[in-house]
């Protein structure tokens, strides 16, 4: 266990200047992996343009699905149920005149 | 290095955290010799200890954000450059050689041969051990791991840790007395 100790007491706080070019080479993989942190206002604004633009799409497709149910409901209200009917109908022309 | 020259280590890790560049210029003068003390012991070349450094500190600098403050911020260092030690030596190896197991006596007269070696005699026979060696070797011996943690962490059975390190040490007394011949 002595034996132990001491090749710890010698090792653990070894200290070994590092090559001059490591700084360097930290800073630029630091750089490359750079991302926009939250806090800062263009994350928040590349944030709000995410978000308006999927309301903007969402508000779409919901214009066109409630504006076709619309169409549909008003043709079945003004025309009335026969004009579906009347447009299927499939009767040759000269048995009807 | 002194490390009284220094600001307090959360003025730095705060300048840090704001992106400042002179702060992080600071956290690496300040620590980057002990952190390249740990990588030249695991390493098994000087290029080898040169991207433990690099890809310890990038580590650091993104996770900076996870130090909660609870513990010594240098004890949080050490952890993360031995973790990216145990990272390079496992992209390197991917198998262990299972060695016979003998716990050696030793005596006094080899407890007192490492006092007549300096730390970089004592390095350099370190650094000579096959990788799965030094790597058990620095765990337990220096790191205080258990060869249960050291198991889980290089992914290698308890009874293997305890093989290796006892090769390990037999191998360092050899070499002490060796060097004691010469």
């Amino acid at each position: 266990m002595e034996w132990n100790k001491k090749v710890k007491d010698r090792l653990q706080q070894l200290e070994v200047a590092p090559p001059d070019e490591c700084w360097s080479n930290i800073q630029s993989e630091l750089q490359k992996g750079k991302t926009i942190p939250l806090s800062s206002p263009n994350a928040k604004a590349i944030s709000w343009l995410k978000y308006s633009a999927a309301a903007v799409v969402t508000g779409l497709i919901m214009f066109t699905f409630i504006n076709q149910s619309f169409r549909n409901n008003l043709q079945n209200a003004v025309m009335g149920p026969a004009t579906k009917a009347e447009i299927v109908d499939t009767t040759p022309a000269n048995k009807i005149y | 290095m002194s490390s009284n020259q220094f600001p307090d280590d959360y003025d730095i890790i705060r300048g840090c955290l704001q992106n400042s560049a002179s702060m992080q210029k600071m956290l690496y003068d300040k620590y980057s010799a002990k952190m390249y003390g740990i990588a030249v012991r695991y390493a098994h070349d000087p290029e080898d200890a040169k991207d433990i450094l690099q890809d310890g500190f990038v580590k650091v600098f993104q996770n900076l954000s996870k130090f909660k403050g609870t513990g010594v911020f240098e004890g949080w260092m050490r952890r993360i450059f031995v973790n990216t030690a145990i990272e390079h030596y496992r992209k390197k190896n991917n198998t262990y050689e299972i060695q016979e197991s003998h716990e050696e006596q030793i005596n006094d007269r080899e407890i007192n041969a490492l006092d007549k070696l300096a730390v970089v005699e004592i390095l350099n026979m370190v650094k000579s051990l096959p990788n799965g060696y030094r790597t058990v070797f620095n765990l337990f011996a220096i790191e205080g791991y258990s060869h249960k943690e050291i198991a889980e962490m290089l992914n290698i059975s308890e009874g293997t840790s305890k093989s290796q390190y006892a090769r390990a040490k037999a191998l360092l007394q050899e070499k002490i007395k060796n060097h004691e011949k010469n």
